[in-house]
């Protein structure tokens, strides 16, 4: 019975890139090399550098503390100039304080009104105890209000004609202001 | 602060034999410093090989390497005094070397011209070539010359980062962490160049690799 033969061994990459280790000059070669070298180091070290290498040399030595400085302080110089140019733009984006106040700022119900308000904000309130309400807008409301003789159920107006703060004041936003329930209640056309 | 600057590159050094080294090379070093030349003769006996064979097989022309080993030294030489010990002698001897043959290498893009190294007698003894030359049925002597052809433009088909690489771990046997240190990026780096660089090579070779 023969014996099985052994395969061969298997050749990695590792073997074929160490096979570059024997790639190597030999002794009279390094003889050459030292010569050469040795010339070549004493030239470097007789001849000077040129002029010019040496200034730069120099000049590069001294500036860079007070370059980084200059850079440093430009950079903080232009961050404030950015910041003081960028706020009167930021302002102009805005309207106008006068027409911000108007905008922002509660109207006042004259007092007769007060009851009308009431009157608005409860949606369920009947049309008929409206009728003393002096504003001409909100005549107008009034007027649609009492074209319905029917509560509204929509959860939406309620959500539009519930005005912030407590019910009782007498203060009702600009933003929510009673003719938007009435463009509204057209525009959907809802009975109201 | 050299006790400091000595202690650190040490550590930085992985190999104990390596740590034995790198503190003898100070001692020279601090001798060149000094003003004595001739210690410098002694670094480059100690280095001149290592160095060669790391640009020889970078550019795959012996009389640039010899040019370009020659150019290292002096370089080194002229800015020894600049050489704090932050990091071993061999890893910034190498890292000159390095870089002195990578800028040749970039700015001789276009010309490619090989010039191959003698081959010493041991390679006929060595295992991979029994092998091969069994396989192949081919003379020794022809397969030599055929496989060092070969590896030679395997190697000069890789990247430059590539190339550096494989040349620094697989030929010269430096580890991750001193290629890091040689080459100025992280070891992680080193690790997926080689991967990606082995890859390259046993396609180029699989002719060889069964």
């Amino acid at each position: 019975m023969s014996q099985p033969n052994n395969p061969p061994p298997k050749v990695t990459l590792e073997d074929l890139l160490r096979l570059k280790r024997h790639e190597r000059p030999g002794p009279e070669y390094w003889e050459r090399f030292d010569r050469e070298l040795r010339g070549g180091m004493l030239r470097a070290f007789v001849t000077p550098e040129p002029w010019a290498w040496r200034w730069t040399r120099r000049v590069v030595a001294r500036a860079t503390p007070w370059m980084t400085a200059g850079a440093a302080a430009g950079l903080v110089m232009a961050f404030a100039m950015h910041s003081r140019l960028s706020l009167p733009m930021a302002e102009h984006r805005l309207p106008a304080p006068a027409a911000m106040e108007e905008m922002t700022a509660p109207v006042k119900l004259a007092a007769n009104d007060a009851t009308a308000d009431k009157a608005l904000l409860n949606t369920t309130t009947a049309a008929g105890s409206l009728e003393n309400v002096g504003d001409a807008r909100t005549k107008d409301v009034v007027a649609v209000l009492a074209e319905s003789s029917q509560p509204t159920t929509d959860p939406k107006v309620s959500a539009l004609t519930t005005l912030p703060g407590k019910p009782a004041d007498d203060v009702r936003y600009a933003a929510d202001t009673l003719e938007n329930v009435a463009m509204l209640s057209r525009g959907s056309g809802m009975a109201y | 602060m050299a006790e400091f600057f000595a202690k650190a590159k040490t550590m930085v050094t992985t190999r104990p034999e390596h740590a034995a080294a790198a503190e003898l090379d100070w001692a020279l070093v601090q001798r060149v410093q000094t003003g004595d030349v001739r210690a410098f003769d002694q670094l480059i006996t100690k280095y001149r090989e290592r160095l060669f064979a790391i640009v020889y097989n970078l550019t795959s022309n012996r009389e640039d390497a010899s040019d370009l080993t020659q150019e290292a030294f002096i370089k080194a030489f002229r800015s020894i005094g600049y050489f704090k010990g932050q990091s071993s002698f061999f890893t910034w001897l190498y890292r000159i070397a390095v870089n002195a043959a990578l800028t040749h290498l970039k700015r001789n893009r276009l010309r490619k011209f090989f010039s191959f190294e003698n081959l010493d007698q041991e390679i006929s003894q060595t295992e991979v070539l029994e092998v091969l030359a069994e396989r192949t049925q081919t003379d020794k002597s022809t397969l030599v010359n055929e496989l060092q052809e070969k590896l030679n433009e395997a190697l000069q088909r890789l990247s430059l980062k590539h190339r550096t690489v494989v040349v620094l771990f697989e030929i010269e046997g430096l580890s991750h962490q001193e290629i890091a240190q040689v080459m100025d990026c992280s070891e992680g780096t080193v690790r997926s160049r080689l991967h990606y660089a082995k890859q390259q090579l046993q396609s180029y070779l699989q002719d060889y690799l069964r």
